[in-house]
């Protein structure tokens, strides 16, 4: 049992990933058909991946409807915008018919509509409207800790702070009209000109020697997980 | 031009209504906030549910398997439904073995593949070009853009060096790290005033869709359009 | 000096809610005096511009919806904007999305260009001119299986009619035969169209991605990796302005502005009272 509980999905992640390793280097035919097969073969089992999320989160509601714990209404909220998305879909599907010219009795042309099926309907009115909303309120917050947290108390902070504001007003057209200086009898005022700078050059360099040892810890958490020795992957137990 | 029909008038003011509802958690969190949180939650799974079975499940499993006759598309299913047995604690061990299979491939693709986009096109673009050709533009702009580019060198070395913890950071290297967090420093605020551009464009985009949107949908109403 | 202090102290810890409030003002105020502007036009926007406007007719760019509503602000207005310059152009546009939550939002893309390219004459018809895939699942895997075939990794659009045959896919058996590809991305999909498809397939590709993670691909434009970058509602601004389509993005500069010199202020007001407070202890 120790085999196929323990061992067994150890040789599997070894072998898929030598396999994998070396198959870039190698420019066959063979190669490219074996790519393609693994790369199949793993999309449909990813697709599966994606039921566990489902499955998680309505089972976390029926556990509360079934125990009625406080605040068990909002959980038959849940299922009811559940179903009533899901079976929208299933039962007139999840595409808008082509658009329809709209005319007047004597036949002049007033415009095009669309109509929607109800899947679309939802997920323009409903779905869109939430998640896009919810991830707004983040400006209030962004403003509320700039102005009651962010203190310039070390050398380094400040810098981080000067950096900040000349980009936030680089970026945007005010930038332009703070200072009307033309710097290299270019096109481009100093704010915007400098922020550019900015971004293309420090903070770059920056951005690449982190990519560089985020890509090497990429590679050293591979090379952990291809030799058997990273194995949180298989979850907890023997 | 686009004429809004009666349903998606009264969509406009749901979605006018939910958002306001959302709002409202601003002030502090209430009952209409719950709902509206609860609601999406429902909506997302249904949604999930519909662009799995017809993006996913349908498009890679039954038309190769029914249509085209690829019957071997059957192991990889079986290990996806291996898959699904996490959540059953008696045999949850039989998600071991597919979860192996896609890290290890994820694995032996991400070393080749990081090793020349991440690392080795970064360094030779850091170091191929430490002054600016050709030599006969301006003299002052050629000053400028050579010392950007021993700027931009300076800054990977440094930055490197200040993420290399495997030494002490002291004499030359605590010196070079040092250089480092200033590099570092920059980046970060540079990355927290797009950070905030991102998040206010969040809002003005809602604020777009309330002011625009909703005026549209009432003369819609009132007018009791197609 | 104790009065002075508490003057000071409550300025800096001010009830949240009177930010909110300013915050809302500073938006909803431009909004409504409906002011338009002209904004500077980045050379990374103008990479991704120009090299559209080079192609010729019948070309094919395959632009890839990464994103979901959450980020819908930001990249929704570059995405219609790319897609009127690509049909403007005459070009043929694949797309699909690797977010689950997105598909939906490339079909409604799509609906909106032929409501507004009908009565100009343009019937805009899947499969001929352009093609939407939908959700694509397995992420880098996605890009590794169109590089190596594209109707194989793509069997039915999202509308479940088969690619097989498509007329718009004529010509084309992978990414190497696309002329263009733009990632717009909420996440880091990016990396992935560079580590695990510029690097193996070698095809042109352009990147549009929220402001929030724009800094962090500025390398791969130095590198030329990527040949352009369109970052945040700025970036859509800016295209909009070169393409000639002005809509969301440019309405929403001079709102934009406003909460940035706000914030902007606000913060040295803030570290301002800070040190008056810190300099008398």
């Amino acid at each position: 049992m120790q085999l196929l509980r323990k061992h067994l999905p150890i040789a599997v992640a070894f072998v898929m990933g030598v396999v994998m390793f070396f198959q870039f280097y190698v420019p066959t035919r063979f190669s490219s058909n074996f790519l393609q097969g693994v790369t199949q073969w793993d999309r449909i089992i990813a697709g599966f991946a994606l039921l566990l999320g489902i499955y998680s989160l309505l089972n976390h509601h029926y556990h509360k409807l079934r125990r009625l714990v406080p605040g068990w209404g909002f959980s038959v909220v849940v299922y009811v915008g559940f179903f009533a998305m899901m079976l929208s879909g299933f039962i007139w599907g999840i595409n808008n018919p082509p658009p329809e010219t709209v005319r007047d009795m004597t036949g002049v042309i007033l415009g095009q509509k669309q109509t929607q099926v109800p899947f679309m309907w939802i997920y323009d009115y409903v779905f869109v409207p939430m998640q896009a909303t919810m991830f707004s309120i983040l400006a209030f917050y962004i403003a509320s800790a700039a102005y009651r947290a962010f203190r310039a108390r070390t050398k380094e902070a400040t810098v981080l702070l000067i950096t900040a504001i000349i980009v936030m007003l680089g970026r945007v057209p005010i930038g332009a009209l703070l200072i009307p200086f033309k710097p290299f009898h270019g096109d481009v005022e100093l704010l915007p000109w400098f922020t550019e700078w900015i971004l293309n050059n420090p903070s770059m360099a920056a951005q690449r020697g982190i990519m560089i040892g985020i890509g090497l810890g990429i590679i050293a958490t591979s090379l952990r997980i291809i030799f058997g020795i990273e194995r949180t992957y298989m979850g907890g137990g023997d | 031009m686009e004429i809004i029909t009666t349903s998606q008038a009264i969509g406009i003011l749901i979605g006018a209504a939910l958002t306001l509802m959302m709002y409202s958690f601003l002030y502090k969190d209430n009952v209409f906030y719950k709902f509206g949180e609860h609601l999406y939650v429902g909506v997302s799974v249904g949604y999930l549910v519909n662009i799995e079975w017809w993006n996913v499940l349908y498009p890679q499993f039954v038309v190769p398997f029914m249509y085209q006759r690829k019957f071997l598309l059957i192991i990889p299913t079986i290990l996806g439904l291996m898959m699904l047995c996490r959540f059953i604690r008696q045999v949850a061990w039989l998600s071991r073995t597919p979860m192996a299979f896609v890290i290890g491939i994820g694995s032996g693709l991400a070393i080749p593949a990081v090793l020349n986009a991440n690392i080795l096109e970064q360094l030779h673009s850091t170091i191929i070009r430490l002054w600016v050709t050709p030599l006969d533009i301006d003299t002052f702009l050629w000053w400028w853009d050579t010392v950007s580019l021993w700027i931009v060198f300076l800054g990977v070395l440094s930055v490197l060096f200040y993420f290399y913890f495997s030494i002490e950071h002291k004499g030359v290297v605590g010196k070079l790290g040092n250089v480092g967090i200033w590099f570092i420093m920059i980046s970060f605020g540079a990355s927290f005033g797009y950070t905030v551009m991102a998040r206010v464009s969040l809002l003005i985009g809602r604020v777009q869709f309330l002011v625009d949107k909703v005026p549209e949908a009432f003369r819609t109403l009132t007018h009791l359009g197609p | 000096m104790e009065q002075k202090k508490n003057w000071t102290d409550a300025f800096t810890s001010l009830d949240r809610r009177y930010i909110f409030v300013l915050v809302a003002l500073a938006v909803i105020i431009p909004l409504l005096a409906g002011l338009k502007g002209s904004v500077n036009i980045s050379p990374s926007v103008r990479s991704v511009y120009d090299y559209i406007n080079d192609l010729k007719p019948g070309d094919s760019v395959m632009i890839v919806l990464d994103y979901d509503p959450a980020s819908e602000a930001e990249l929704y207005p570059m995405t219609l904007a790319l897609y009127r310059h690509c049909l403007d152009r005459q070009l043929h546009i694949l797309s699909f999305t690797m977010w689950p939550n997105g598909a939906a939002l490339t079909e409604r893309a799509f609906d909106k260009m032929k409501l507004e390219y009908k009565p100009k004459g343009i019937d805009i018809v899947s499969g001929v001119d352009y093609v939407n895939f939908g959700y694509q699942v397995g992420g880098a895997l996605v890009i590794i299986a169109a590089g190596q075939d594209l109707r194989n990794a793509m069997p039915t659009d999202y509308r479940g009619n088969s690619t097989g045959s498509m007329p718009i896919l004529d010509g084309i058996n992978s990414l190497r035969d696309i002329n263009y590809v733009i990632d717009l991305a909420a996440g880091s999909t990016i990396d992935w169209w560079v580590a695990y498809g510029v690097q193996r397939y070698h095809f042109v590709l352009g990147a549009g991605c929220t402001a929030v993670s724009a800094t962090q691909y500025y390398p791969y434009l130095n590198t030329g990796q990527i040949n352009g970058l369109i970052g945040g509602l700025k970036g859509a601004a800016e295209y909009e302005q070169l393409a000639g389509h002005p809509e969301r993005g440019l309405a929403g500069m001079t709102a934009q502005s406003s909460v940035h010199a706000l914030i902007a202020l606000m913060v040295i007001v803030a570290n301002a009272f800070y040190f008056m407070s810190g300099k008398k202890r």
